[in-house]
């Protein structure tokens, strides 16, 4: 036995709270320093816990640190070769793309994120943790930049061809950017027609024949990195956008093969496009083709300095896929609101609910945590522990949503078994609200804890405080705004607000200040009384007021047929 | 004393003394290293490893003093012979960049991530600084709610005080941690605003404090081998 450390002894006295304060403060010198004593003392507390974050037996979930249409991926080290990995649980029952991914495990290519293991409903994958290729694309990267990732996951498409596998749902979500900038892909087959028989894959992305229900394939994959290569190029998927007039002859000529309707017309094989891909541009004049090479390696190499020292760029947090109705957000919320209101939120506190009766559904948000108050003396029972962990102490019973799914849970009581069906599903989407305010005025949505909040102008209305579940938003200024709120129990809530300007119609004067009033298009117009303000036409649409005298009145705007059109009302001080 | 007397029978070599020992106590300790993620046949390696450690000479089970119940100081001893056997290279092995990339689908957006990797080491150092500023006890409380996932329930009985004089010890400590923090990244770094919260925000997320807390506790302690005494590990 080590002999600075604590007595095992008296660490199991310390664990039942039986040490006095002297004693304890001694200990907590060497428990500051001492790991494996302050691992040994906790275990001894911990008694009995139950480990909710194991997968296969070896696998220790950590942080989500993503969510696909397969399943989440969560951060997890590897118990067993003590190396972190990714881990990826599926949302189906489904061998079929564990058995690919099996394949996928023996093929190792610099550009494609390694498979270290598949096993029941989980695939264990190299842990890449750059931004996702889209991510990256939104930070505006150079043109030759993206060019070279884009070839970098097209290598890596072909080498996966080559072994005679396919990706089945390409996408600029599917490749990762690593840390030395390399374009590395990900999600190999996992898209496999899915136990129910429908067809995985992206709409956006998919090929015409894979719409029409046809199994995936390298003719398909092709389409897919076309699709892939023109968003990259064009910031916009093709039909979309443009793409820029600086793109070559070759890589054009790429795309638009690549894209053909007809499979046969697309390139034989990701080999024989990245020939094409990796054409230099053919030029009637060498010396500007030699130009152009050093142009585009001086960028690249200026981007290469540039990412060593990358300019803090702050974005507003905004909504992942902004509803059409919802309105434009005239100026960009204030980056510091949105780094509070994240702040706020992953503020620990869970609202601690009341169980809902037995047999009733539990929703939960995917990779959220709902904790209700436990009955006593429980026991759990889950029937799929991959979908939904329970959790917890005396004081609280956590569900933990791991993946995507449906799964029942059963507490028993003094013997009695209560079960209930929990669902973890991607966010429905909840009406929206229309809310008027005026300024000042709150309004306040209650939910079961919210995992994201985003408000489209914080400067029109923010949150003013929150508790439990209940956020206030507080209008600050006319205008309007919608916030969306993502709750623990898999809602979207939409509130559409419009703040109103104060006192809404009243003119607010001040004697001897001229005032500019926009009215709808008049001919005459009327102040009662007579003399409070006077009142030039300058157009149409507009008048100057000059005001008199303190006190209220009503402006009227009538027509060439002595018809109102608008009544004002109006104020002096 | 009883499990004192009944210690001293096995270690004398008492037949029915050891087969209890090894059917009570002995064999339950298997859950203790599944779940520390041993496999089955680590396990059962383990467990003889304790088993000789408890009743070869010298035999562990002799500086038994009976002053703990037996099946608490035994758990105590194989964790620890646990801990040892492991040894926790992921752990030890982070770095403060990789610590600043771990990110929950609620955390911060890429860009605040952009920025905290740019300025990850002087986060790190900053915090570690702040960190050793508190004092030991606030320290292992926070480390033992953030790295070892104990209650403040768990935690109060550890220190015989009530759930509520914990959590306000943890939340001074976040609070000084977070105001040392603050003024030495505007001093050093000249950061302000949103640039500014967008570390402060790390601290708030018992995710992120954990891995922070992570690469401390790193530094502060590595597992020591079991057998050779050695000083606190450094
Ligand atoms: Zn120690």
């Amino acid at each position: 036995m080590n002999a600075s450390c604590l007595d095992d002894e008296l660490i199991a006295r310390i664990a039942r709270g039986l040490v006095p304060e002297a004693e304890l403060s001694t200990a907590d010198d060497h428990l500051d320093g001492c790991e494996v004593c302050r691992r040994v003392l906790a275990s001894l507390v911990n008694e009995g816990a139950h480990d909710s974050r194991m997968v296969g037996e070896r696998y220790e979930l950590g942080a989500l640190v993503g969510a696909g249409a397969h399943g989440l991926v969560w951060e997890a080290r590897d118990v067993k070769l003590e190396r972190r990995v990714a881990v990826k649980l599926m949302r189906h029952q489904s061998n079929a793309p564990l058995s690919e991914a099996r394949l996928m495990a023996r093929v190792s290519h610099p550009s494609v994120v390694q498979v270290f293991d598949v096993g029941d409903r989980f695939v264990a994958m190299e842990f890449v943790g750059g931004p996702t290729l889209r991510t990256w694309l939104a930070k505006q990267q150079p043109l030759a930049e993206r060019l070279r990732v884009m070839r970098e996951a097209g290598d890596a498409l072909a080498a996966v061809h080559r072994s005679g596998l396919v990706h089945r749902d390409f996408k600029p979500d599917n490749v990762l950017i690593d840390a030395s900038g390399r374009a590395r892909v990900t999600d190999f087959g996992l898209a496999q027609t899915e136990g129910d028989g429908s067809v995985g894959g992206t709409p956006a992305y998919m090929a015409p024949e894979q719409l029409a229900g046809k199994a995936g394939d390298q003719k398909s994959d092709q389409y897919a990195f076309c699709v892939t290569l023109f968003e990259a190029l064009a910031g916009k998927r093709p039909g979309k956008g443009e793409l820029p007039s600086e793109i070559s002859s070759s890589v054009q000529s790429v795309i638009e093969r690549g894209l053909s309707k007809d499979p046969h017309a697309r390139f034989a094989s990701m080999d024989e496009l990245l020939v094409t891909f990796n054409t230099p541009p053919r030029s009637r004049w060498p010396w500007f083709a030699a130009l152009a090479a050093v142009l585009v390696l001086s960028i690249s190499l200026a981007a290469t300095l540039n990412s060593t020292t990358p300019t803090p760029e702050l974005k507003p947090v905004a909504p992942p896929q902004p509803k059409s109705n919802a309105p434009p957000t005239e100026k960009k919320a204030a980056p510091t609101k949105a780094l509070q209101l994240d702040r706020d939120f992953l503020e620990e506190e869970p609202l601690i609910e009341t169980l809902p009766p037995a047999g009733s559904e539990i929703a939960l948000a995917a990779g959220c945590v709902r904790s209700f108050k436990p009955p006593r003396a429980t026991r759990v029972f889950i029937e799929d522990d991959f979908i939904v962990n329970v959790a917890g102490n005396a004081d609280e019973l956590q569900f933990i949503a791991r993946t995507f799914g449906t799964t029942k849970v059963s507490l028993e009581t003094n013997g009695k078994k209560r079960t209930w069906t929990v669902v973890v599903r991607e966010p429905k989407e909840v009406a929206a609200t229309r809310v008027q305010l005026k300024p000042e005025q709150t309004y306040s949505v209650e939910t079961i804890g919210l995992h994201r909040l985003s408000i489209g102008d914080s400067s029109v209305v923010d949150v003013s405080s929150r508790e439990g579940g209940t956020v206030t938003f507080q209008a600050l200024k006319a205008g309007r705004t919608n916030a969306l709120l993502w709750t623990n129990d898999a809602q979207r809530i939409e509130v559409v607000f419009e703040v109103a300007a104060p006192g809404p119609g009243v003119v607010q004067l001040e004697v001897g200040v001229q005032h500019v009033l926009k009215v709808e298009p008049f001919d005459k117009v009327r102040v009662k009384p007579e003399g409070r303000v006077s009142v030039e036409i300058v157009g149409y649409t507009e008048v100057l007021l000059l005001p008199r005298e303190v006190g209220e009145g009503t402006l009227e705007f009538l027509d060439d047929d002595g018809k109102p059109v608008e009544s004002r009302a109006f104020r002096v001080r | 004393m009883d499990e004192l007397a009944f210690a001293r029978s096995c270690v004398a070599g008492d037949a029915e003394a050891i087969a209890r020992l090894d059917r009570e106590f002995l064999s339950p300790l298997k859950n203790v290293f599944r779940s520390m993620h041993f496999d089955a046949s680590a396990s059962d390696e383990l467990l003889q490893q304790v088993r000789e450690r408890l009743l070869v000479a010298p035999a562990r089970l002799e500086t038994f003093r009976g002053t703990a119940p037996l099946s608490a100081w035994l758990r105590a001893v194989a964790t620890r012979m646990a801990l040892n056997a492991r040894r926790d290279p992921f752990e030890a092995g982070r770095t403060g960049d990789a610590v600043l990339e771990l990110v929950s689908v609620a955390g911060p957006a890429a860009e605040v991530r952009m920025l905290r990797l740019e300025h990850a080491s002087t986060f790190a150092e900053v915090f570690r600084e702040a960190f050793r500023s508190l004092s030991a006890r606030e320290r292992n409380a926070l480390r033992l709610q953030c790295l070892d996932a104990l209650t403040l329930e768990q935690i109060a009985t550890i220190y015989s005080v009530n759930k509520a004089t914990v959590s306000r010890w943890i939340s001074s400590a976040r609070e000084s941690l977070e105001k040392r923090v603050r003024n030495s990244l505007v001093e050093r770094v000249g950061l302000s605003g949103a640039e500014l919260d967008s570390f402060i925000v790390a601290l708030r997320s018992q995710l992120e404090l954990a891995s922070l807390l992570r690469t401390q506790s790193s530094v502060g302690a590595l597992p020591h081998p079991d057998p050779s005494p050695r000083g606190r590990g450094e």
